[in-house]
């Protein structure tokens, strides 16, 4: 009997992994080539900003998830108003679209990269802290772990998105090298990120995650308007 | 009388009076919502509890977490009764915004709970706008379909990237209760095919901005379908797939019975059989059984083949040999110079008398028969027959006695005749089995006085009784009684 149902099985096999194929195409594109290889499909810069905002917009999923689990277990009263600071205060973000509308594009870009650096310490800390703590289940851990890569993935995204804008030269080379965000980033907030408690960690990182979002979007669509915008 | 009841009772009556026409501090107001329709301004409505009687004003007062100083309500107006409009000017996303409003008369304040609000989590945008249902026909089909678009609400700015609407629409025919709801994504329009016909379809849209509230359902829209006439392509398509159904679960049973269909199509060949024989006993026998198995009567057995004929050549006398002139002309070695030429040994009687004397010659043993198989005897005598005789009888003795000679064949060569290398041929009289030959014997034209064949013949029979396995006779393969043939054959085992 074993032997009449191989060939109806290898069957249903190869169906299930064509269908796990086609879903998994949906999520990743095609690979993007560094210094431009021969032969390589180059993403365009729309491309690169396509991918950039879908990645920022499942960092804000997350950290929505996160922080609503967080409240839901360990803050059931709603009462609880604290004066609130994160330790991202210190950078001057626009708090409104014409705020946003009204600053370069160099500009912009170095400040959704200044909160990415400044981010990428507090979360790694966080999810080390959680890890350990036997309150949060594993998947939440699993959050705050991917929460934490994707922080540090957007960024690299985000720096290989203005060096495209300043190869194409839609951008001045003034967004002064990479390492400068850090620098400024650095010193004044390491500090107070010590300080800050994992609910407003969680609080904090969800609305800079949807800052980062949608200064993406303005910069996109000043840039290349096509489609999506 | 009635005024001095009326006097009597006016202090009763006017008692209760101030407790109900009289006035009281503003009752508590609620917050209903705060919403923003574009993620640019905000909207707060509020509940206002019971006024005391007395005109009350509703105050707004809010905190912004990025400072202390409290402000007051920009507009009272624009968005309606008891509620707060914050315009672009006053509005600030990601900032967390501390509202409380403040019931007052003349005789006394109410706060509200406070409300903490932040713009980005009270996006909740107006309905779409100019939603259109229509019946279209494809061109190249006579199949209408529905097609519906719309826009998205104005006010949205939907171009710098600051919103981005997904939409949701609804669709139910006159007839049924429930809706079919199709997500549109970012599009602003959509089709849905096939269409039943003479029907009547009732269609709304809601969108929602990024992950925000859904907003309210837009105003229904009707559209209804014509009647026409489906095309054959569906009764085509039906007759199409039962068949590849019946196909399919042919398929199946064909795989199932396989085993039985290939019996049927294509018959096993039988294999070999031989009679008599069993091919178990050959996997599982011993090794007596398979050889009596296989070399049952009848069945001949194998012969050595050793084509080549030597010679031994025995002289009556060392001297003789060493003088004799062949040994020019014949190789002394015992090894053969040519597979052609055959081989020569050369031995003197007194040897091969001695060698006879040994009861038993081991082949093994026995230099020189152990490279002698087939020995045609010459016998060289330069005396008299008699002694030629002697030599006859001595050689065949002793090669019949031992194990490992083919063919003896017992000549009386003279020394011409072997100069001129001569072999004895005999006629063949007759096959015995099939390997032995019936010799007939050839009768020697006496250059000498003629010996006495038949005695000689007689005398050579009954030395010639030669049995090479000292176990016994051979089964079905000796010949032993030979009468007049010059060949004793043998067959090792």
């Amino acid at each position: 009997m074993s032997r009449n149902f191989t060939p109806v099985s290898v069957v249903l096999m190869i169906l299930v992994c064509l269908e796990l194929r086609s879903r998994l195409c949906q999520v990743s594109g095609a690979p993007i080539c560094a210094h431009g290889q021969t032969g390589c499909h180059i993403l365009s810069l729309a491309d690169l900003f396509e991918r950039v905002i879908q990645h920022s917009a499942r960092m804000h999923g997350i950290s929505s998830d996160l922080h609503s689990e967080f409240e839901h277990y360990f803050l059931p009263s709603k009462n609880h108003i604290g004066n609130r600071i994160c330790h991202t205060s210190s950078i001057l973000t626009p708090t409104g679209k014409e705020n946003a509308q009204r600053l370069t594009r160099e500009e912009l870009a170095e400040v959704i990269l200044k909160l990415l650096v400044a981010w990428r310490d507090p979360l790694r800390q966080f999810h080390q802290n959680i890890a350990h703590h036997h309150d949060f289940n594993n998947f939440s851990s699993n959050k705050a772990l991917e929460m934490s890569d994707m922080v540090h993935e957007l960024r690299k995204g985000v720096e290989k998105v203005a060096e495209k804008m300043q190869h194409l030269g839609m951008i001045s080379n003034s967004l002064s090298g990479m390492s400068s965000p850090e620098a400024l980033v650095q010193s004044s907030v390491s500090d107070k990120s010590r300080l800050m408690s994992d609910h407003d960690l969680l609080f904090c990182f969800r609305r800079d995650s949807n800052k980062v979002q949608n200064y993406l979007k303005i910069l996109k669509c000043g840039i290349v308007p096509e489609h999506g915008c | 009388m009635w005024e001095k009841v009326l006097v009597n009772l006016m202090p009763l009556l006017l008692l209760p009076f101030p407790i109900c026409t009289g006035v009281s501090p503003p009752g508590q107001p609620v917050h209903l919502y705060c919403r923003s329709p574009e993620k640019e301004t905000f909207t707060c409505r509020w509940e206002p509890g019971s006024d005391g009687g007395l005109p009350t004003t509703y105050i707004l007062y809010y905190q912004r977490e990025d400072s202390d100083e409290t402000f007051e309500c920009p507009d009272y107006q624009s968005a309606g009764d008891h509620s707060c409009f914050f315009d672009r000017t006053h509005t600030s996303i990601w900032v967390t915004y501390n509202i409380t409003i403040v019931a007052s008369n003349s005789l006394g304040r109410t706060r509200s709970d406070p409300l903490e609000v932040d713009v980005m989590n009270i996006v909740y945008p107006n309905a779409p706008e100019n939603l259109t249902a229509s019946v279209e026909f494809l061109p190249s089909e006579d199949s209408p379909y529905l097609l519906m678009t719309w826009e998205p609400p104005h006010g949205l700015d939907v171009h710098s990237g600051w919103t981005t609407p997904t939409y949701q629409l609804r669709i139910k025919q006159e007839k049924q209760n429930e809706w079919e709801e199709y997500v549109s994504g970012k599009q602003t329009q959509f089709a849905i095919y096939s269409l039943p016909p003479e029907a009547l379809f009732m269609v709304q849209v809601q969108c929602r901005i990024d992950h925000g509230l859904w907003s309210e359902w837009s105003p229904m829209v009707y559209a209804e379908v014509p009647n026409y006439t489906r095309s054959d392509k569906s009764d085509w398509i039906v007759v199409g797939v039962s068949l590849s159904f019946i196909v399919l679960v042919g398929t199946c049973i064909l795989s199932v019975k396989r085993k039985y269909i290939k019996h049927c199509v294509l018959p096993p060949v039988p294999g070999p059989k031989i009679k008599g024989f069993d091919g178990q006993l050959l996997k599982n026998g011993r090794p007596e059984d398979i050889l009596n198995a296989v070399f049952q009567q009848g069945f001949p057995p194998t012969v050595s083949c050793k084509d080549q004929l030597e010679y031994l050549v025995v002289f009556d006398s060392k001297e003789s040999m060493m003088n004799s002139p062949t040994e020019s002309h014949r190789p002394t070695s015992t090894e053969t110079t040519s597979m052609l030429d055959p081989p020569y040994f050369y031995a003197d009687l007194q040897s091969i008398q001695n060698l006879s004397a040994q009861q038993q010659i081991d082949a093994s043993e026995n230099p020189i028969a152990k490279h002698i198989n087939n020995i045609k005897i010459q016998v060289n005598s330069q005396n008299n027959r008699d002694e030629e005789l002697h030599m006859d009888r001595t050689a065949v003795n002793m090669f019949c006695t031992s194990t490992a000679i083919g063919y003896v064949d017992v000549s009386n060569v003279t020394e011409e005749e072997l100069n001129e290398n001569q072999l004895n041929y005999s006629k063949v009289s007759g096959v015995d089995t099939n390997n032995v030959l019936l010799l007939q014997r050839e009768i020697v034209q006496p250059k000498s006085p003629p010996f006495r064949e038949k005695g000689n013949l007689e005398e050579f029979t009954s030395q010639r009784s030669c049995y090479l396995d000292k176990t016994g006779p051979i089964p079905g393969g000796v010949n032993t009684g030979l009468k007049d043939n010059g060949y004793v054959d043998t067959m090792p085992m």
